[in-house]
């Protein structure tokens, strides 16, 4: 049987309404922006019907800004080429999964990262990593993006850790989106 | 012995979800499209070939299930498939025509039908093999449709 991580409240209790996978991620992260469009403005209406007080405005840009950031994320870890996206909902959440395939050296330090930010405020890591990017110009891979989701969101955020292979594993980035409603 | 694959791209969707807006089939078309290649004309031709799969997902697909469609390119070839679970009441009349399909070939049907009252869920189909040399493959399995369209691509994607 496959080794598991879990970190977060990683949720399983839900079905994607659409999912994407691509066999190939170095052409896709390209494409995050392209991807993150197509998503919200298909499941705009579904959002809309469901919650008629939620503006398309918010159903739409905040759907989009979350699948952007995790899939800019997700690249940074990518190694195998596969890269998918699964977006689904509850009573007052977006629900997304992005998933990507990576060595486990690579998931190994994204696991550490994940975990500390979970454990820490996330504005105050915002402050702490705008600070850092002043004094070193360069934060590539800092998770801002994720950071950004749940300290302006409110997003809650989950992750798992799967052994595929021998020294490969499939990262799951779980984002809980609370509807502005 | 079969080309190796350069790309794969696999949609799934909830098919109730994907019923409520006939536009669902055009912008998923699209964007598949897209994603597969830099080429006009093939990006032309895999839109206008996914959008009849995805069609046929508008029209035949069952309630609260899931389809998935996947298109996987190939130097010479560009395959699609299309797993679809289907409304119970239309199990028989399109496993009839897929089956007339097989014993009369696609020209035949296709002519039939242009000429005929009434165009099937699945004129898409042999508007593809017709005009587009496509070769279709299918297989009916516990409810489920499952298409595989193989599309001759002439040009490196």
């Amino acid at each position: 049987m496959s080794a598991s991580t879990l970190l977060g409240a990683f949720r399983r209790d839900w079905a994607a309404s659409l999912s994407v996978r691509f066999s190939a991620a170095p052409r896709a992260w390209k494409e995050a922006d392209r991807i993150s469009r197509y998503l919200s403005g298909y499941l705009r209406g579904a959002l809309t019907d469901r919650h008629p007080e939620l503006t398309v405005r918010h159903a739409t840009a905040d759907l989009s800004y979350a699948v952007n950031e995790l899939l800019e994320n997700a690249v940074k870890y990518v190694d195998g080429g596969e890269l998918g996206i699964e977006v689904g909902f509850d009573a007052r959440h977006v629900l997304l999964n992005q998933s990507t395939l990576s060595n486990a050296a690579a998931a190994k330090r994204y696991q550490q990262r994940m975990s500390a930010m979970l454990n820490s405020d996330p504005t105050e890591l915002i402050v702490r990593m705008v600070e850092l990017r002043v004094e070193l110009g360069n934060t590539e891979g800092s998770g801002l993006g994720l950071l950004s989701l749940m300290a302006d969101y409110g997003a809650e955020l989950a992750f798992e850790f799967k052994t595929v292979a021998p020294g490969m594993q499939r990262i799951t980035t779980q984002a809980h989106l609370p509807l502005r409603i | 012995m079969q080309e190796r694959a350069d790309l794969s791209i696999q949609l799934r969707c909830q098919i109730e979800q994907f019923r409520s807006d006939w536009q669902h089939c055009a912008t998923s078309s699209n964007f598949l499209a897209d994603s597969s290649s830099e080429e006009p004309y093939l990006r032309n031709l895999l839109s206008s070939a996914l959008n009849e799969l995805l069609e046929l997902v508008f029209k035949l697909g069952s309630g609260a299930e899931q389809a998935a469609l996947q298109l996987t390119r190939r130097a010479h070839w560009v395959e699609l498939s299309l797993n679809l679970p289907l409304a119970s009441c239309d199990e028989a009349p399109v496993l009839a025509e897929l089956e007339s399909l097989g014993r009369n070939g696609p020209e035949r049907l296709y002519l039939d039908q242009l000429g005929g009252e009434r165009l099937s869920p699945l004129f898409g189909l042999l508007q593809l093999m017709s005009d587009f040399g496509a070769q279709l493959k299918w297989r009916m399995e516990d409810g489920v449709l499952r298409l595989h369209v193989g599309l001759p691509v002439g040009v490196s994607a």
